[in-house]
């Protein structure tokens, strides 16, 4: 049987593992240090340029489109919009599609010719994200087996990488587990909740101003506001063509140095076009300057934990792990910070962090791991009760899978001339009471005879849940014969562990 | 002669009036006194046996003495010299119809037969108890008498031994009646110099009666002879060839176990063949993913090389060019800079001796 493979798909990075032996191996960029491969595309007049080299051309550590290159080009999908890039339009799928073939071409150099995957998608991306991303890995040649939210993902391969997993498992039962992945582009948190050998997501918290990028834009500017203040410059002095793009490769090469050293210079010569020795730029950092010009972003980082612990009415305490990933969680201030929160017991290092979500891709292919309904879809009854439309658990369709689930229901009061549905679901995926609160999911009303008697009015519903995870609720009234239909892009999802 | 002598034997009352009997003609005035015993049948040339049997039923005897039977016998060589009259009242025993007297005349001719066949050396030379089937043993009697068959002076008696002993064993033995039709044909069929059709015909008719009372059966047992001789011919042939198709059934048998035996070798060989290349597949399995494993790893080396080299190592030393180009070069950064170098160098040499 053909390979699957596991393909992190990330804001800034992607990677491509496969499982061979019972052993991960990642598909990373071996010319430039085992790094994965910039989510960055660069139109350069016809020639489509992707990957470190896109990057190199970016003179700030901005997502999104600049100038000519597409950093990120994964957030516009779902949105309905074509990007404009160097002045042409271009679909979001066709940008993604030059990433995905891109780590294609490059997992081939390295022996696997792979066209399935299970492909990591944000939790934050919905039902038309999801379709999106699907043209644009069909585009790529990739077929999309499965689905897998990246906090899900990193919680697997995490788990895969223990030496007993299922004594991990043994022991987390019950219990909840914090993903915390802060990359380049967002701090996004995920509360998991662990039932034997089920995963589900009990809520989620993404943070886009606290990106990795910014800690690098904030090194930056500190750099050269010390460097203007130094020099006395008051006057706006140009910057020499290209040596912004430089300023960033120091500051990062910096910013990687003062994780084993206290001091670190940023040295730049020729960076203003002035003559003097305002010209080049030599500033020293130290450790804790770099950490007070970016604590502000910590601070809010951890901030951004403790409102989504308190948003399940928990503190730091209910955590029994937190599964850490992403290029930020080695920088020593924040991982010290998380050590102050949750003790170093409950926060194990995880070697190559930044692998972890693409390992977990990995293993679910590897494992036929299958992606559940974290909460039951509910409907609202005439008589304020909920009852369950699909239940918790339901396995979710992969490719070329649908889940459907027809129902039929009686109009209690047709006065008013309308059939209501009210869809919703727990707010915490265990042990549902009738008076706990709901999160809403959609309305649906379709006409129905107001004459008629109460409960003669047949109501049929049927809900269809398909491979891009988007549930179509149809309703159809008998006497009426009004057919109306909604689709519910945003279901939480779980993960059966085989 | 012969026809003469059977003439006598299945006479008819009419016949037993007949001028050309041997016996002599009773008066019709003095009626001849009841024959009771087999010692006055003998005796009395002139009788028949029908006669005999009819004053013996009409006295109420149903049996012979064993005393009678002695003196019987012991007359009989001059009685009977050619055995026709102990034939001919077995026949007309069991022609009868209630058969009242086949068994003790049947009985009676037995004993005397083998006292006549005693006389004759190529029967005492018989071992009759060898062989298992009435029909082996009455054509091996038929065969000592091949001889007086063929001597005309003898061949009348010996007729008569065979149509007796025929007579006795149809009747005691179970020997088929088509059996010993046979045998007498053949007996008397390889030589016709001495015979004729019409001895064939009688001693069928003969060994009819013996065996059937039906008189509608006689002339079509004539007439089947020849279809009964090829039926024999042709069940001899499907004997043969029913068992010649048990061997090739037992062979077919021997050769379907064979075959299902090499099968199932085959299969056992097949299945050990099977778990052999999925052993060999697995092994080039682990093989491929060792190597896969190994060049990842290489792979895997050279990129930590090559990041250290391509990222710390070059970005230092091209900062520490950078600031030794300058007029006038900044020291501290370039030494800074070939500090950090030299770090990661003795780390990455760290590392790849904890490779080994």
């Amino acid at each position: 049987m053909a390979e699957i493979v596991g393909l992190d798909f990330g804001t800034t990075n992607s990677l491509v593992s496969v499982v061979s032996g019972g052993r991960v191996l990642a598909l990373t960029d071996a010319a430039h240090g085992n790094m994965p491969h910039p989510s960055v595309v660069w139109y350069h007049g016809t020639e489509v340029v992707v990957g470190r080299e896109a990057k190199a051309q970016l003179s700030a550590p901005a997502l999104g489109v600049v100038g000519d290159v597409v950093r990120s080009p994964k957030r516009y999908l779902g949105r309905g919009e074509d990007l404009v890039v160097g002045g042409v339009s271009r679909a979001p799928s066709d940008v993604v599609a030059e990433v995905l073939r891109y780590v294609r071409q490059h997992a081939r150099t390295q022996g696997h010719d792979f066209d399935r995957a299970v492909l990591t998608i944000p939790v934050g991306m919905d039902g038309r994200g999801r379709r999106e991303l699907r043209d644009a890995a069909a585009k790529a040649g990739v077929r999309i087996v499965q689905f897998a939210h990246e906090p899900l993902a990193a919680l697997y391969g995490y788990l895969r990488s223990q030496e007993d997993p299922d004594a991990l498992l043994r022991e987390l039962d019950s219990q909840l587990v914090l993903v915390f992945d802060w990359g380049g582009g967002t701090l996004d948190l995920t509360l998991c909740h662990l039932a034997g050998r089920s995963v589900t997501q009990v809520v989620n918290m993404g943070n886009d101003r606290i990106g990795g990028d910014r800690f690098d834009e904030r090194l930056q500017n500190s750099v050269v506001q010390r460097h203007l203040d130094q020099h006395d410059v008051r006057s706006n002095v140009e910057v020499e063509v290209n040596a912004d793009r430089v300023l960033v490769e120091r500051c990062e090469s910096t910013k990687i140095e003062l994780s084993d050293r206290a001091m670190s210079t940023v040295f730049v010569p020729h960076y203003l076009r002035t003559d003097g020795p305002a010209r080049t730029l030599e500033v020293a950092v130290t450790r804790s300057q770099l950490e007070a010009v970016t604590s502000d972003l910590v601070d809010e980082g951890i901030r951004t934990v403790h409102d989504l612990l308190r948003r399940v009415n928990r503190g730091p305490e209910a955590i029994a792990l937190c599964v850490t990933t992403g290029g930020m969680v080695q920088m020593p201030g924040i991982r010290e910070r998380l050590i102050e929160l949750f003790g170093a017991r409950r926060l194990p290092h995880i070697e190559h962090g930044d692998r972890v979500i693409s390992a977990g891709a990995a293993w679910i292919a590897e494992d036929r791991a299958r992606l559940t309904l974290a909460k039951p879809l509910e409907l609202l009854h005439a008589d304020d009760s909920y009852v369950t439309v699909v239940p918790a658990g339901t396995t979710l369709p992969i490719e070329h899978e649908t889940y459907h689930q027809p129902l039929a229901m009686y109009c209690v009061d047709p006065r008013d001339g309308y059939a209501k549905f009210h869809f919703a679901r727990p707010q915490w995926p265990a042990r549902i009471q009738q008076g706990d609160q709901r999160v809403p999911y959609a309305n649906l009303a379709i006409t129905v005879d107001p004459s008629a008697k109460p409960l003669l009015e047949r109501l049929e519903l049927s809900v269809t849940i398909d491979h891009d995870l988007v549930a179509a609720l149809e309703a159809r009234s008998s006497l009426f014969a009004d057919e109306q239909r909604i689709e519910i892009h945003d279901l939480e999802f779980g993960l059966e562990i085989p | 002669m012969i026809e003469r002598e059977l003439a006598a034997e299945h006479s008819t009352p009419a016949a037993e009036q007949s001028p050309a009997s041997e016996a002599p003609r009773p008066t019709r005035k003095a009626a001849p006194k009841p024959m009771l015993t087999l010692a006055e049948f003998f005796s009395r040339r002139a009788a028949t046996p029908a006669r005999f049997l009819k004053d013996v039923r009409v006295n109420n005897i149903w049996g012979f003495a064993t005393e009678d039977i002695a003196e019987a016998l012991e007359a009989l060589g001059k009685s009977d010299p050619k055995f026709a009259r102990t034939t001919g009242l077995a026949s007309a025993a069991l022609a009868e119809k209630d058969g009242r007297f086949a068994t003790p005349c049947l009985d009676f001719a037995r004993e005397a037969s083998l006292a006549r066949l005693r006389l004759n050396p190529r029967y005492i030379a018989l071992d009759l108890d060898a062989l298992e089937s009435a029909e082996d043993r009455f054509q091996a009697i038929a065969r000592a008498l091949e001889g007086r068959l063929e001597t005309a002076k003898q061949r009348p008696e010996a007729l008569n031994l065979l149509l007796s002993t025929a007579l006795y064993m149809v009747n005691k033995e179970n020997l088929s009646a088509e059996s010993a039709m046979l045998a007498l044909v053949q007996a008397l069929g390889a030589r016709a110099e001495h015979g004729s059709r019409a001895d064939v015909t009688r001693l069928a008719a003969l060994v009819a009666v013996a065996n059937s009372t039906k008189p509608g059966l006689m002339p079509v047992l004539q007439l089947s002879l020849p279809w009964i001789e090829a039926s024999r011919d042709t069940a001899a042939q499907a004997d043969e060839s029913r068992s010649r198709a048990e061997r090739l059934d037992a062979e077919l048998a021997e050769m379907t176990k064979q075959h299902e035996d090499a099968v199932g070798k085959l299969r056992r060989v097949q299945s050990e063949l099977d778990a052999a290349h999925e052993q060999v597949e697995g092994l080039r399995r682990a093989e491929v993913v060792t190597q896969e494993q190994r060049a990842h790893d290489l792979r895997e080396m050279r990129g930590t090389i090559a990041g250290s080299l391509r990222g710390k190592l070059t970005g230092a030393i091209a900062t520490a060019r950078d600031a030794l180009e300058l007029d006038p070069p900044r020291i501290p950064v370039a030494q800074e800079k070939l500090e950090i170098a030299q770090q990661e160098l003795e780390r990455q040499l760290e590392w790849l001796k904890s490779l080994d």
